[in-house]
């Protein structure tokens, strides 16, 4: 394995500014990796030479002593974020060859501190699903893999980004987080991801599933690296009427390791009949960890967490009905001619949209049609808000929440992509913060008995951010997880 | 009491009811959630912006000018502001609907219950109630006659502001529904929300026809879709009408469903396209968030609100002492009556409304022009007057006068007293010389003068003989009382 | 390191969460429901796809119906988690005036303009 491509964003961000190498050597590894790594089908679209001539820029500047944050860094770039003149389909047929003239906020913002685009990486289709089988270019495959050698998810929706990090294919990636599409493979992956208060990061440009819920943020290889992606990728956007008019802080200087008198919340109703044990004892060694660490472990309730799930499942199929509703072969994408006009949609949607996305429309659709909208969409609403006071009331008496992030570590490709029910309950812990548009990380913590990663989830307070961040660098020095996946995988 | 709105029909009288859906653009630069121009006529797909055209991940930001302009409308139509409102997406598929949804208002509309007076012939004045107005994006444009077998998509349109205005169903003839939109056009001109031009679309009718017995329940309705002109509203109106009596009269039962006007027969058609039951899903837009505004962003407007045609119309009549007709015809347009109010300050206000209507928009009528291309100033119409009232020329003169100026084309060129010196048309008020016209009239007819003498009547001719000669400056009432006194049929 | 010591394999199913079996009495989705849920979707779906379609959406539909426990009256829906107000744009024309871009990735065109199979009115 080539040294450069051990570096985590901290490290390399001050090897560059210390010239121990450049920009351009960086990438070069970068790129070398990721091409020998087929096998993980991370990336769906490889860019090495508008890398080569983001690093050379980046080494320009370099030189001329005005590096700016992300300066020479070679990231990847989930598929769900459109990116000026280069493919994005949200690994969706129906998007085909779509290449957007247009850059999203967030990878513009990435640009602009001189970040270096490696390629695209790979997603469940239009971000719905938790195990990146639901792509159009096939399933990602996790660099972590128990005894048995069998090929296991990385999760989902951002499985790319998860099984990229891990594997040293990027320094960071970008990911989006619904309803848990960013912890949950982290947590899988043994990396950070860290998803933001909704409306922290511009949504403009990034493919939509639910609208009310979408958030971008990164996965990282440490939570230093979360705090310094963030900074980057987070503004305020006056083109997303959902984006917040806050000030960016220095999210970095929050990792002060101090969390003395900090009150980490632990709600009873997370401890779900017959949780597997070792996610049990892994949270019990976070309370003590936190404990250790100078925290107030203090008992909360958030009464209607079990409703939380079947909430969100009308919700966001809801929003994405309407939502993916443009994909109608008129103006970009794919066409299946038809007899008609109404012929020509449903056959272009019946080929363009996978049976996940299908499923989710048809959902929608009807959690919103005339005579079921009151009992199926409104009624969701109303149990999103009894959820979001839960927090109110539980922030009352802590500073944080502590949560595992899933009920389990990998599972097998296939193990569960033939019941919908079994896949959408990976989201069990991560979804409350999506409905209550809290921020949220998952850090990684331990392995089980098969040496497969497992995380915690801190939840946060409203642009609790850098709080949410401190405690995450406490448990994430607390839990010493220096494992890494072998490169099995690798064509080297 | 007899009602001249009903129909006959072979079986009994009918009475329609008649509610309206308009669509007012929105006067401004930008669109309602977009940067592109809204300006009519620009090539295909020029005035679009990604957000326009759908593309992946664009998000809608609210036109705050779009916001200012419907509560001006509300207010204009004396209706209830709605601090809080909120945007839905009305979800359904059509090629010139990029979304695949139309941001719109649904259960909580930005304006609430108003009035519009309506001004119907002989003076009569009609209150037809506003139930709502709502903000909401227009589609884009299809075209269906340029290829055999393809329609091609316009989007220069997409998302261009429209305010849905929804009446009551409180008309009952084509006359009143022609009525109302001509006065609610006129109010959204006065309050600049909206430019009220028709035949680019700027304002479109969605007009709900019924019928029923009078004193029956509501029967059922047609909505016939976009229509376009008033003429074409009343044709529609008068054609559905008609086709819904015949039906029921046949024994028949209306079916509930779209229909479409097509002006080249005059005839309302099924939409087969709007055929399938519709659901269209509304839910609020998560991509924005509920709007809302302080009563002072309401306040302020409201102290900016111009004079409406009503309180224009009851100070015409009661400063000016206009008629009640004369006046509606001056504040239809905020224009025009700009212009009366010109020509007629500090003079005969009646005389000047005279030659306004008489004489000014009649040439404009007949020229095709509008009031601000008129070739007469109101400052010329007003000198006229004047030259009118101080005798120095007839009325008859005044209208010969008016003839000319108009002619000299816009430049404005030679004021009326110019032209009254330049073709010598001033009026001989000489006693003297009329007398010596006069005398030479009925020196010339004796036997006229005879038959006049056992006919009075006839004396008119000599007025008419005198006038000629005098090529029609003579003061007519000065020929008129020296011919009664020459033929000796004082009165 | 942290240090998960129980052997067991991890076991999360339907019981765990006290998720109803899919193969329940109630169709919540017949088929006829089916077809005009995919007809308002403008979804293609094939008679023979019909009954498995049913099936799957009733089942997710009885997986939500655990909302209906939940005494919800009087709880005001929440539509965002961002309480603040909408800021708007001003009226200024800045966007657009780029046709080439908007019609870059159409399927079909002619001119400048977008081409689809005729629609009948």
């Amino acid at each position: 394995m080539s040294k450069l491509t051990d570096l985590n964003l901290a490290q390399a961000r001050d090897g560059l500014r210390d010239k121990q190498f450049s920009a351009r050597e960086l990438t070069q590894a970068h790129i070398e990796r990721v091409a020998a790594a087929d096998k993980l089908n991370a990336y769906v679209l490889q860019t090495p030479e508008k890398a080569l001539e983001m690093a050379d820029a980046s080494d320009a500047k370099i030189a001329q002593g005005e590096a700016r944050p992300l300066e020479g860094i070679p990231l990847g770039i989930k598929d769900l974020f459109c990116t000026k003149g280069v493919r994005t389909t949200a690994c969706s047929n129906i998007l085909a060859e779509f290449t957007p003239p247009y850059e999203s906020t967030v990878t513009g913002n990435l640009w602009a501190d001189g970040a270096v685009m490696l390629g695209k990486l790979n997603n469940d289709e239009f971000a719905m699903g938790s195990s990146n089988e639901t792509s159009r270019f096939g399933a990602v495959i996790n660099p972590w893999r128990g005894a048995d050698q069998k090929p296991l998810v990385p999760g989902g929706s951002s499985g790319g980004s998860s099984s990229a990090v891990a594997a040293r294919l990027g320094i960071a990636a970008t990911a989006t987080d619904t309803g848990g599409s960013i912890r949950q493979p982290a947590a899988f992956t043994g990396t950070v991801g860290l998803k933001p208060t909704y409306g922290r990061c511009s949504r403009w440009g990034v493919v939509a599933f639910a609208s009310s819920l979408d958030q971008a943020g990164p996965i990282t290889q440490t939570v230093r690296d979360a705090a310094i992606m963030l900074g980057s990728m987070a503004s305020y956007d006056a083109k997303d009427s959902t984006s917040v008019n806050l000030p960016v802080p220095n999210y970095e200087a929050a990792l002060t390791g101090d969390i003395k008198g900090l009150r980490v919340g632990i709600p009873a109703e997370y401890r779900v009949d017959n949780m597997p044990s070792e996610i049990e004892a892994l949270w019990q060694q976070g309370i003590d960890w936190l404990t250790q660490a100078g925290a107030e472990i203090v008992d909360i309730s958030l009464p209607h967490t079990k409703y939380a799930l079947p909430a969100y499942y009308i919700i966001a199929p809801a929003e994405a009905s309407s939502n993916l509703a443009r994909y109608d072969g008129v103006r970009y994408g794919m066409r299946v001619a038809g007899k008609d006009i109404d012929d020509m949609y449903a056959s272009t949607r019946a080929a363009g949209f996978g049976d996940e996305v299908i499923r989710r429309i048809m959902i929608g659709t009807y959690a919103l049609s005339a005579g079921y909208y009151d009992a199926y969409y409104v009624k969701a609403l109303q149990v999103r808000r009894l959820i979001a006071e839960d927090f109110t009331k539980a922030y009352e008496k802590c500073d944080v929440v502590l949560t595992p992030t899933t009920p389990s570590s990998a599972f097998a490709i296939g193990e569960k992509s033939d019941d919908p029910l079994e896949m959408y309950l990976n989201d069990v812990f991560t979804v409350t913060g999506n409905l209550a548009g809290l921020p949220g990380i998952s850090v990684p913590a331990g392995v089980d008995a098969k040496g497969l990663p497992l995380g915690l989830q801190l939840i946060g307070k409203t642009f609790g951010e850098e709080d949410l961040l401190r405690v995450a660098g406490v448990l994430e020095t607390a839990a010493q997880f220096t494992a890494r996946a072998d490169d099995w995988w690798s064509a080297e | 009491m007899t009602n001249k709105n009903l129909i006959a029909g072979a079986t009994g009288d009918w009475e329609i009811v008649l509610g309206l859906e308009v669509h007012a653009q929105v006067s401004s630069q930008a669109k309602l959630f977009s940067g592109a121009a809204t300006e009519f006529g620009a090539e295909p797909n020029t005035q679009v912006s990604l957000v326009d055209a759908a593309m992946p991940g664009m998000l809608p930001v609210i036109n705050q000018k779009c916001v200012e302009q419907a509560v001006r409308t509300g207010l204009g139509l004396k209706a209830q502001i709605n601090n809080y409102s909120v945007f839905d997406r009305k979800n359904y598929f059509y090629p010139d609907l990029p979304q695949g949804y139309q941001i719109s208002q649904f259960q909580q509309p930005i304006v609430g219950e108003g009035t519009i007076d309506i001004d119907l012939d002989g003076g009569d004045v009609k209150t037809v109630r506003i139930e709502r107005l709502h903000l909401e994006q227009d589609a884009g444009k299809s075209l269906h006659d340029q290829h055999p077998s393809m329609s091609f998509v316009d989007l220069n349109r997409s998302g261009v502001a429209l305010m849905e205005i929804v009446s009551y169903p409180d008309m009952r003839s084509a006359a009143e529904a022609q009525a109302y939109v001509k006065k609610l056009r006129a109010i959204l001109r006065y309050l600049g929300t909206c430019d009220g031009n028709m035949e680019q679309g700027s304002l479109r009718a969605d007009v709900n026809v019924s019928v029923r017995r009078p004193g029956d329940p509501l029967g059922t309705r047609c909505e016939i879709k976009n229509v376009n002109s008033i003429r074409f509203i009343g044709q529609a109106i008068e054609h559905e009408a008609r086709r819904q009596i015949d039906i029921i009269e046949d024994g028949g039962t209306i079916a509930q469903e779209t229909r479409l006007f097509d002006p080249k027969n005059g005839e309302t058609r099924s939409m087969r396209s709007k055929e399938e039951a519709h659901d269209y899903r509304y839910f609020p837009d998560p991509d924005l968030l509920p709007l809302s505004f302080s009563q002072e962003f309401v306040d302020t407007i409201a102290a900016s609100l111009p004079e409406l045609p009503d309180d224009k119309k009851a100070r015409f009549i009661a400063d000016y002492g206009l008629s009640p007709y004369d006046a509606s015809v001056l504040v239809s347009e905020g224009e025009n009556a700009d212009f009366f109010e010109a020509a007629a300050a500090g003079r005969d206000a009646k005389a000047t409304a005279n030659m306004v209507i008489g004489s000014v928009f009649a040439g404009l009528n007949k020229a095709g022009l509008s009031i601000s291309q008129s070739p007469v100033s109101a400052d010329q119409v007003g000198q006229l007057v004047d030259l009118q009232s101080n005798d120095t020329v007839s009325s008859r003169i005044a209208k010969e006068v008016f003839e000319l100026m108009f002619e000299q084309g816009p430049d404005q060129g030679k004021d009326p007293a110019v032209i009254v010196e330049e073709k010598g048309l001033k009026q001989v008020t000489d006693t003297g010389a009329i007398e010596a016209a006069v005398d030479e009239v009925i020196q010339a007819n004796p036997d006229k003068v005879e038959q006049a003498r056992e006919r009075p009547k006839m004396a008119g001719w000599f007025v008419g003989q005198v006038m000629q000669a005098t090529g029609g400056k003579a003061n007519p009432q000065a020929v008129n009382k020296l011919v009664m006194q020459k033929l000796g049929l004082e009165e | 390191m942290a240090c998960c010591t129980t052997g067991a394999a991890l076991l999360v199913s339907r019981e765990t969460f006290r998720i109803p079996p899919i193969k329940g009495p109630k169709m919540s989705v017949d088929e006829k429901m089916a077809r005009r849920i995919a007809t308002l979707a403008r979804i293609g779906v094939s008679d023979a796809q019909l009954p498995a379609l049913a099936k799957e959406l009733s089942a997710i539909l009885g997986f939500v119906e655990q909302l209906s426990e939940l005494d919800t009256s009087g709880v005001k829906p929440l539509t965002s988690a961002v309480e603040t107000t909408m800021l708007g744009r001003e009226d200024v024309i800045n966007d657009g005036g780029y046709p080439a871009d908007v019609l870059a990735n159409a399927p079909e065109r002619d001119d400048d303009y977008f081409a689809v199979p005729k629609v009948v009115e």
